[in-house]
């Protein structure tokens, strides 16, 4: 019997078995329905090959009963959600689900679900995770996800791509899929020159509406042969390879404006790695990271680095850019906004904050004076969050004399009386013990290095 | 009888019927333009393939 805090209640649809998490790591109990077909699995080498080939998250089978099989599986070092995945890690996403579904066909098998839910990634690797999403392919049978791939994959892409990039946000309200009848509605006319668009959401979504008014077959009298079922695979994977997304925002040149020479910006280099030298298995939470300008060439150095910026362009190109590096995990979320805890009774998907922790060594570069002037957040509240997130944190300040700043100040009352050095400070250090700090060359600019004060550190943001 | 009862999966089931009768075309004529595009030795095209 699992204790039921140890069990994760996100993983309460399956009828076949149940996720739990003790003395952290992470288990999977196999109940008697899903036997047979696991047997089958394991017997074929199926599992074994798409482990191998990386596609699917390694485990190790630790014990074996009448009633229940658990496996052991390898640790995801930070669980995201689809709605915070850029452009192309969706489509990455979408790209292994299928090759994952060709291969299981290939070996008489077929995914019964493609939820987005099952793909996590490895800094910029995805991988699947649900090993018991699988069923005995019979020739014949039409692909029962295939509505489900649909609306996870195929919808959010086109309306990123035709509409606007920040339609994957949609996904926090839908959480099973976008439906295809209200893509059908958004998407432009344009976009039916795609078939991905005609084919799979407008023809698709008028199937299921004429179905559902007029006719009813039993899927028993459906039959697709085997080989047709797979031009459906491999036409779907190259016409989600091709497509992109092409424009940037005003972000991605962002430092081509800031005020930084070749020396400023050593500096700031330097001081960040010499202050996280010592971090052991900690994980890097960088806050505001833009494309890591100042970090990228220096990501070997990291066990774990997740990467969070509100733009959706500017993670997308860094998502591309670092490809296949896989201890970097660039996400889209907003600090002042992180994603909720959605679902049933809100446990289904757990927020941002509850998945973090607390013990990460947080890079907030260039970030305070935005969260202060552009979103009016008090310093008080800036650093209580930093205080919940950090037990170290490298935070860079930007003084009002800044050019940036003026730039934020330009069309606005000056209300920010308290933004100033020695505010920062004294707030600060009611957190944080301040270890080092370094102004950098040519510039006003602040960069402080700072371990949280552990008496101060049961901080609830809420209360 | 209720339609409401009726699985909103059929359709898509159905739809499959159609959908694989498409890509059967598409693939034909894709096959084509593979076939002239290795005769015109196009390098340029390294897209993934489940192929």
């Amino acid at each position: 019997m699992i204790e039921d805090h140890f069990i994760e209640k996100g993983s309460f649809k399956d009828p076949n078995g149940q996720i739990y998490e003790q003395n952290n790591n992470v288990f999977r109990k196999i109940y008697p329905s899903y036997f047979e077909t696991y047997k089958l699995l394991k017997k074929n080498g199926f599992i074994e090959r798409l482990i191998k080939k990386e596609l699917l998250i390694f485990h190790e089978e630790i014990s074996h009963n009448e009633k229940s099989i658990v496996l052991k599986h390898s640790k995801i070092p930070f669980i995201s959600y689809p709605y915070e995945w850029s452009f192309n890690q969706i489509k990455e996403a979408a790209l292994l689900t299928l090759e994952i579904q060709h291969e299981a066909i290939n070996n008489g098998f077929s995914l019964k679900d493609a939820s987005a839910y099952n793909v996590q990634f490895l800094g910029t690797r995805p991988i699947f995770i649900d090993t018991t999403s699988f069923e005995i392919y019979e020739e014949g049978q039409p692909w029962k996800a295939y509505k489900q791939f649909c609306e996870h994959f195929i919808v959010p892409l086109l309306l990123m791509k035709y509409r606007d990039i920040h339609f994957s946000k949609w996904l926090i309200y839908f959480l099973d899929g976008i439906p295809l009848m209200i893509a059908k509605k958004i998407l432009p006319f344009r976009s039916n020159f795609n078939l991905l668009t005609l084919i799979h959401v407008v023809l698709h979504s008028k199937a299921i509406k004429n179905a559902n008014k007029k006719y009813f077959i039993p899927t028993q009298a459906i039959f697709i042969s085997k080989k047709k079922m797979l031009n459906i695979i491999e036409h779907l994977y190259e016409s989600i390879e091709c497509l992109s997304i092409c424009r940037n925002s005003k972000w991605n040149k962002y430092y081509l404006d800031c005020p930084y020479d070749s020396t400023s910006r050593n500096e700031k280099t330097n001081f960040v790695l010499q202050s996280i030298s010592n971090i052991g298995n900690y994980r890097v939470l960088d806050i505001g990271s833009n494309e890591c300008y100042f970090i990228k060439n220096f990501f070997n150095k990291f066990n774990y680095y997740v990467a969070i910026d509100n733009d959706p362009y500017v993670i997308n190109n860094l998502f591309q850019n670092i490809k296949p590096i896989t201890n970097v995990l660039p996400l889209v979320l907003d600090i002042t906004n992180p994603s909720p805890s959605v679902g049933w009774a809100n446990f289904e998907r757990k927020s941002f904050l509850t998945r973090i922790n607390t013990n990460n060594v947080s890079l907030a570069l260039a970030i305070i004076h935005h969260l202060r002037i552009t979103y009016n957040i008090p310093l008080t509240y800036i650093a209580q969050l930093f205080a919940l997130l950090s037990k170290q944190l490298i935070i860079e300040f930007v003084p009002k004399n800044d050019i940036q700043v003026k730039k934020l100040l330009y069309n606005k009352k000056d209300i920010y009386n308290d933004y100033n050095e020695n505010e920062f400070l004294s707030i600060f250090s009611k957190y944080f013990n301040i270890v080092d700090s370094k102004k950098l060359t040519n510039s006003e600019r602040i960069i402080y290095n700072m371990i949280r004060n552990e008496k101060n550190s049961n901080i609830n943001p809420n209360t | 009888m209720n339609l409401l009862y009726i699985d909103p999966g059929n359709g898509s089931l159905l739809f499959q019927l159609i959908v694989a009768a498409m890509v059967t075309i598409v693939v034909f004529f894709k096959r084509i333009w593979r076939f002239i595009a290795f005769w015109k030795k196009d390098k340029n095209n390294d897209r993934r393939s489940l192929y």
